[in-house]
């Protein structure tokens, strides 16, 4: 067994690779290590807001950030014009679905007049 | 190492169906997987501004992928990681720089003291595998801050499962000949493994 198999096989817990390799103890120590710092990347919740209005707003209307820097505008400007686009979808799909179902309404009223 | 249990994938198959159904229901998995992904790029391009960007892109990319998207039985972060390293390879041109993580939130409770201990080592330990070379900071990332397989990290990559192996065992040498051993707090709990 290499000695990447052996880590390989301690990192999947492998008891028996483990116990085999105590030099292997070591690189575990550090990879807990790593994971834990890694663990401990949190955005706030400004940002994680201004990511995700970011990506809904591009998702949306394709390539309107990257105009918006293009004109100069800064992040805050670009999250409050994604965050307007968010919106006006969101009353977009609103609108659509009042028309849906004042569409329907006729037809449900006489579906119940019918019985 | 902790990998995904079949029950959380499950869970994770059904929240992917919810957000294909119901598009606001994607913010769950946005939630989960954001902090991965903006620590993975940032690892990767040493760039906060890239890093939200490429976060940003490849949350949009997901999003648009969404009603296309076919379950595999491998974690969702899996095809994420895979777009964002695809979107830094894309954006390589442009110069990277280290700079302060103000946006980064503290442990909240935690004592001062001992906080600011952790944190300083947290940041050492990233800055020891921001500077690792490319393959083994993205093998490294992808297996300890993503905790995926090494069959889904070689699926990344387009390495094998034995480069992954021996990228992560390099990689991991050289972080404990740089780091040496954990904060004596850090080894008594194991934490993350």
């Amino acid at each position: 067994m290499t000695p990447e198999d052996l880590l390989d096989a301690a990192l999947e817990s492998d008891l028996a690779a483990f116990g085999a390799a105590p030099d292997i103890r070591d690189l575990l120590e550090t990879g807990a290590e790593v994971s834990g710092a890694l663990g401990t990347w949190h955005l706030d919740a400004d940002t994680r807001s201004r990511i995700y209005a970011a990506a809904i707003a591009d998702a949306i209307a394709p390539g309107m950030n990257a105009r918006l820097r293009a004109l100069g505008f800064d992040r805050r400007v670009q999250a409050i014009a994604g965050g307007a686009v968010v919106i006006l979808a969101a009353l977009a799909a609103l609108g659509v679905a009042v028309g849906r179902g004042r569409r329907r309404a006729p037809a449900a009223a006489s579906a119940l007049g019918a019985t | 190492m902790a990998h995904r249990s079949a029950a959380e994938l499950e869970e994770e198959r059904l929240e992917i169906l919810a957000a294909q159904r119901d598009r606001a229901a994607f913010a769950t998995l946005y939630e989960r997987y954001v902090d991965q992904i903006h620590a993975y790029v940032y690892t990767l391009t040493h760039d906060m501004e890239q890093a939200d960007d490429v976060t940003a892109a490849t949350f949009t990319k997901a999003i648009e992928e969404l009603p296309r998207f076919e379950w595999r039985g491998v974690p969702y972060s899996a095809w994420l990681y895979r777009v964002a390293g695809n979107l830094v390879s894309r954006d390589r041109r442009r110069p990277g720089w280290i700079e302060l993580e103000s946006r980064m939130l503290p442990d909240a409770g935690a004592d001062p003291a001992e906080q600011v201990e952790a944190d300083a080592r947290a940041y050492e330990v990233r800055a020891a595998v921001a500077e690792l070379p490319h393959d083994q900071r993205q093998a490294i990332l992808l297996r300890f801050g993503g905790e995926l397989r090494n069959r889904e990290i070689a699926e990344i990559m387009e390495r094998s499962e034995g480069a992954v192996k021996l990228l992560s065992f390099r990689a991991l040498t050289a972080l404990r000949r740089k780091l040496g051993a954990p904060l004596p707090a850090e080894r008594l709990t194991g934490s993350g493994s």
